[in-house]
């Protein structure tokens, strides 16, 4: 089956390709296919130790006294795909939605997630509900972390958190922040309407505000369809005794002709961007 | 006191429902075209409620008023386009998408406002099939 990644504040795993974000928080996720609920994560971090019996009375609190929440032992199906998790999985349903989900908790991260697969329970259902499980990951292993949504992705070092996120029809916008750098990510599309003939520093000078003549090529081969802007070197000494205000270092945004979307990238911080950074971050971030 | 009754409200279509609608087109609309290609589309406008209300209370017909204009973007025409009073709204999404290459949500979510807003001002009326 085609499947597809899913990166998400820490949280991975992979979905059939047909299934859709439509709903999206820090901490949040539903996945929809057909205009049919599918699946829904959410997830936080606890600091005691994880009781099963807890987890099972809040969620059986939040069936409501409608709905009908009951333990059930783990499929022998999932026990496999969960050996690295304590898991403690249910039956939930209110009126015509049904579901069969998990809590799982990590010894490592020391999260607690609840997965759950809605609609009739049949093989299929079963074991597309298996092999996700199977991918589900709830922290990443090494010093980078992936975000992968809807249709753009990008590995970012991992101190990086997340601290705004907008995804509008036509435009997303991402930002975090490490230490006092922040970092901003865009997309637009479909791009050839939005550039309708226009230049692509036209395009960036009235979303980014940055003057038109300022954008350079950004070299390599995407000369052509990247600009960049960076901050020049501040040139008087006496003015580095004072402490930098945080502002914008360096941007650089892109046409993806190929995929029909203008992706960019914005750096805010108080000192300058080094290039590297700047090529690494870019370099990652694509649509897909 | 009947006649300040809240009337009832019409039951809410289901997303499936509202997307297996066909808009039409207002047949009281004049579409033209700007050299660019985009649609330009001036529909009349009608007296404010108050006022019309006056009018009728003192016995006076309300004035004819100059049709307004609206001129749509590339997107807009783009959608505008693909109302033919057959094609769904489901079917209008899906081409969309397929032309603009977005993701299906995306064009859904763009083309479902873009509807919305036609409707407002009486452009568009939604047929349920």
């Amino acid at each position: 089956m085609d499947r597809r990644n899913i990166d998400w504040n820490g949280i991975h795993f992979q979905v059939p390709r047909d299934w859709e974000i439509t709903r999206i928080d820090r901490r949040y996720l539903v996945l929809e296919s057909v205009g049919a609920p599918q699946m829904e994560v959410k997830w936080h971090a606890i600091r005691g130790p994880f009781r099963r019996a807890r987890y099972y009375k809040r969620l059986s609190d939040a069936c409501g006294a409608s709905g009908r929440f009951e333990p059930m032992d783990l499929p022998n199906a999932w026990r496999s795909a969960l050996a690295d998790f304590t898991a403690a999985a249910f039956t939930w349903q209110k009126g015509k939605l049904q579901s069969r989900g998990v809590v799982l908790h990590c010894r490592t991260c020391r999260k607690v997630c609840l997965v759950q697969f809605f609609g009739t329970l049949a093989a299929r259902t079963d074991d597309v509900a298996r092999q996700i499980l199977a991918t589900f990951r709830d922290h990443a292993e090494d010093s980078v972390r992936d975000w992968s949504v809807f249709d753009i992705r990008a590995r970012l070092p991992r101190p990086y958190v997340l601290k705004h996120f907008c995804f509008e029809a036509g435009r997303y916008e991402l930002v975090w922040q490490h230490k006092r750098r922040m970092l901003t990510l865009m997309r637009w599309g479909p791009a050839a309407a939005l550039l309708d003939g226009r230049k692509l520093a036209a395009f960036a000078a009235r979303q980014l505000g940055i003057a038109e003549h300022r954008w350079q090529p950004a070299g390599g081969a995407s000369a052509k369809t990247a600009l960049q802007w960076r901050r020049p070197a501040t040139r008087m000494a006496v003015w580095q005794l004072f402490p930098a205000p945080v502002r914008v270092q360096a941007a650089r945004i892109w046409h993806r002709p190929a995929e029909n979307r203008i992706l960019a990238a914005v750096f805010k911080d108080c000192k300058a961007i080094e290039q590297d950074d700047l090529d690494t971050i870019c370099g990652s971030y694509e649509a897909l | 006191m009947k006649r300040f009754k809240r009337q009832p409200e019409a039951a809410a279509l289901s997303r499936e429902e509202a997307l297996n609608c066909v808009p039409v087109k207002s047949r009281h609309i004049h579409e033209e075209r700007m050299p660019s290609g985009d649609a330009l589309i001036a529909y009349p406008q009608q007296l404010r409620p108050l006022p019309r209300f006056l009018l009728r209370r003192l016995g006076k017909k309300p004035p004819a008023m100059p049709p307004r204009k609206l001129q749509l973007d590339n997107l807009g025409t783009d959608v505008w386009n693909l109302i033919d009073d057959r094609r769904s709204v489901r079917r209008i999404v899906k081409r969309f998408a397929e032309i603009h290459r977005l993701p299906r949500r995306e064009a859904e979510l763009s083309v479902t406002r873009f509807l919305r807003e036609l409707g407002k001002r009486g452009l568009v009326a939604m047929k349920r099939t």
